[in-house]
């Protein structure tokens, strides 16, 4: 019974700012207290949410975003794991390359969408290039950080079982980069999502985000709104799967720390 | 490693890749791939008709103004989260879902409210930076070890002072890697505040540009804005290193 | 000081009751687990216990009391990275006097440890005995009426150690303050204190409670020497062995 009654605390206590903050604005709407051009109520944004039930201009640009996101994830992915690995391996490489990729990163994405703009046009292909821009570097840093933080002891063991090159990088580095790696796809995984919107709203790529330019430009609201509640959830719901395949991957894995700070 | 190799490796990748693009950008001859011998005079001429200077200045200036205000906003909730541990759990769900609201997707809303003004791009700019701030001083805060704050008990140390001079200290180099990480995502936000509909600062300059199809300085703006970029994370590292002369940073990491 | 406690539903500590006269170097001995930090824990108001009570001076102790101190064994812990050697001393002294006389009473806690000199360092350029020694002066500088010790010296090297020791015996000869001291090392207890207590592995009683008779100064080749030290931990040793088999006995009986 105590059990029980301290879920329901618990429960409580993770849903109550975000009710009472939903009521209070529902009310205030209802008084007319707020404008509702800036603040629609609650109930209309939930209203224009129901469009997602059926076919529309909202579903398709859910879906674009989507799929933008995973797949250019997917790839970001892919290549910092790959040029993750060479550059931590490598200490040549990685002051050879270093500069270059410290200027790089801290290169707004956005600024590159001009410029893709001119080379792709302001679709789908573009968006996907600034997806890939954006999102390759915290998997490209937890990689680099994951591989030079292998065991050395554990290097050293393997060396003298004599593993090939390949082996060692399959078989003792990258499985040891496994948590830093998983931080970092989960990042980058946010960051997708953030570059896709800025691709949609700069370019014309379809997207939630062209959902939310149309919508400005006719002062819908409601529908402004509604979009910025599917990223949010979006957003949180990858991110708690995300967090969530780590937990089970790091159960198995020994604990060696993964970049931590919090974006 | 004798110290001009040593300097060598590292330029040699940027220098070989100008290179690069000088000779490929020549041998295509598009004009939306200028070679750096016409990005260079472009830039130039946006440096010496004091184009590039105001628009960076106020670029810069919002940038700063919308780091300070997500810096105080994110610390004191970081703080009251990261000690009272049911205000954390209150704060979950909203902090978790808020923070991935992409903000370049606020834009529109906050247009419709504050116009094309700087106050829009501040304000976006603010909510887009105090997510790190918030997280990383939380748990910075509700890390602080234990030892020390018995240590504070045993003293007989008082509420205020513990904060004062266990806690935050203690948690001063999780805030400063919020700070960097809130200063960096100000950058990014105002820029692209002003690419996307207020009409001034670098952001604007760098999409009229591409509009009026003067691909020579839309290619100056990016480098430009870059190097901005790296100069505000090596400013950030380097006054990090300053306020905290116990230890070394932590390595730059999102 | 009357102590009695027994400790709910772990129970570490069963029957212990005993008294500590003003002055006395009290050291107490037992193997890992009998529960001698959660002892310490209780005496210093860290701990409140589930049965039984502490006093300190005709007052009872339910919160860490203004005349007390403990001094922990994981000193890297227990001293704030970001404060030097002299502010982490002052500590305690903060905001309850004033800068000349804290700084008088820092400058003498440090004399005392050795550490003059090192005013400026930070506990993170010195080696772990200084480091303890830190600790010990921040106890001293607060100037207790008791001094608790939890394991003060098992995380250094022998030799430190014995050093430490006697930086110890020459502090408390000069202040004569109560120290209770916890120990897994018999032969440091013996060398201490004025009195042994020797307790027993969970659920935990006091085994022995023995006067120490060695002539003080101490001497850490001389005292060790004298056929008394092997004598008392001799006696010591088989009074923990019988209560063993006696245990044993009485657990194979059920």
């Amino acid at each position: 019974m105590k059990l029980a009654r301290r879920i329901g605390v618990r429960a409580v206590e993770y849903l109550a700012v975000p009710a009472a903050i939903v009521t209070l604005w529902q009310l205030a709407s209802m008084a007319q207290l707020i404008n509702p051009v800036f603040f629609p109520a609650p109930l209309e944004v939930w209203g224009s949410l129901r469009q997602l039930a059926g076919p529309g201009p909202m579903r398709d640009g859910l879906r674009i975003t989507v799929e933008s996101m995973l797949v250019g994830w997917v790839v970001a992915g892919a290549m910092g794991v790959v040029a993750g690995t060479l550059i931590g391996r490598s200490g040549l490489i990685a002051r050879a390359t270093g500069p270059a990729l410290e200027f790089l990163r801290a290169t707004p994405p956005s600024i590159v969408v001009p410029v893709l703009i001119l080379f792709l046009g302001t679709g789908q292909r573009m968006e996907l290039a600034v997806i890939v821009f954006a999102a390759v570097w915290p998997v490209l840093l937890n990689t680099v950080h994951g591989v030079r933080t292998t065991d050395s002891v554990l290097l050293e063991a393997a060396a003298s079982l004599r593993l090939s090159r390949r082996a060692m990088i399959s078989k003792i580095v990258l499985p040891s980069a496994v948590p830093s790696i998983l931080v970092g796809l989960r990042i980058s995984l946010a960051i997708s999502l953030i570059a896709a919107v800025v691709a949609e709203i700069l370019g014309s790529s379809g997207g939630l985000g062209t959902f939310i330019v149309f919508a400005r430009s006719r002062f819908q609201s409601p529908d402004i709104y509604a979009s910025l509640v599917v990223l949010g959830v979006i957003g949180y719901l990858s991110n708690g799967l995300l967090r969530l395949a780590e937990r089970q991957v790091l159960r198995r894995a020994s604990a060696i720390g993964a970049l931590g700070a919090e974006l | 490693m004798p110290a001009v190799s040593r300097h060598a490796l590292p330029a040699a990748i940027p220098l070989g890749l100008t290179a690069a693009w000088e000779v490929i950008a020549r041998a295509l001859g598009y004009d939306s791939f200028p070679p750096p011998d016409r990005v260079l005079p472009a830039f130039w001429e946006l440096l010496s008709t004091g184009a590039l200077w105001t628009n960076t200045a106020h670029t810069l200036a919002i940038v700063l103004a919308a780091w300070v205000v997500s810096g105080v906003t994110g610390i004191t909730v970081g703080l009251a989260i990261g000690l009272v541990r049911p205000a954390w759990r209150m704060s979950q769900t909203s902090i978790e879902f808020l923070r991935f609201i992409p903000p370049v997707a606020l834009i529109p809303v906050v247009i419709i409210i504050y116009g094309f003004s700087n106050t829009t791009e501040l304000v976006v700019a603010a909510y887009a930076a105090v997510w790190p701030v918030i997280l990383n001083t939380g748990s910075g805060v509700a890390q602080v070890d234990r030892r020390l704050l018995e240590v504070g008990r045993l003293l007989r140390l008082g509420p205020l002072d513990v904060v004062r001079k266990l806690v935050l200290p203690s948690a001063l180099p999780a805030i400063a890697v919020g700070l960097r990480l809130s200063l960096a995502i100000s950058l990014i936000v105002v820029v692209t505040t002003e690419m996307v509909g207020v009409p001034d600062g670098l952001g604007f300059q760098l999409v009229s540009s591409s509009q009026a199809l003067h691909q020579d300085r839309v290619y100056a703006y990016v480098v430009w804005i870059g190097n901005l970029g790296l100069l505000l994370a090596v400013l950030a590292l380097w006054a990090e290193r300053l306020v905290m002369p116990w230890r070394r940073p932590v390595r730059a990491e999102l | 000081m009357t102590y009695a406690t027994a400790n709910g539903r772990r129970e570490v500590l069963r029957e212990l009751s005993f008294e500590v006269g003003e002055g006395e170097f009290v050291c107490v001995a037992g193997p890992s687990g009998c529960g001698k930090t959660t002892l310490l824990r209780c005496l210093s108001g860290l701990l409140r216990p589930s049965g039984g009570e502490v006093w300190c001076r005709d007052r009872r102790v339910t919160e860490p009391p203004p005349d007390m101190a403990l001094v922990f064994q994981d000193y890297s812990r227990a001293l704030a990275p970001w404060r030097t050697v002299a502010k982490n001393v002052q500590l305690g002294l903060e905001g309850r006097l004033r800068r000349g006389e804290r700084s008088a009473r820092t400058e003498r806690a440090l004399a005392m440890v050795g550490l003059t000199g090192h005013e400026r360092d930070y506990p993170s350029h010195l080696s772990g005995g200084m480091q303890q020694r830190v600790q010990i002066a921040r106890a001293i500088a607060y100037e207790p009426a008791v001094l608790l010790m939890d394991e003060p010296f098992a995380s250094l090297d022998a030799l430190t150690r014995f050093k430490l020791e006697d930086t110890l015996l020459d502090v408390w000869a000069k202040l004569r303050q109560t120290i209770v001291l916890v120990t897994h090392d018999l032969d440091e207890a013996i060398y201490l204190g004025d009195r042994v207590i020797v307790l027993s592995a969970p659920p935990t009683r006091i085994v022995a409670d023995v006067a120490i008779d060695l002539p003080r100064p101490r001497d850490q080749l001389v005292t060790k020497a004298d056929p008394r030290f092997t004598l008392l931990r001799q006696q010591l040793f088989e009074r923990i062995l019988e209560v063993e088999r006696a245990r044993e006995a009485d657990d194979a009986s059920g």
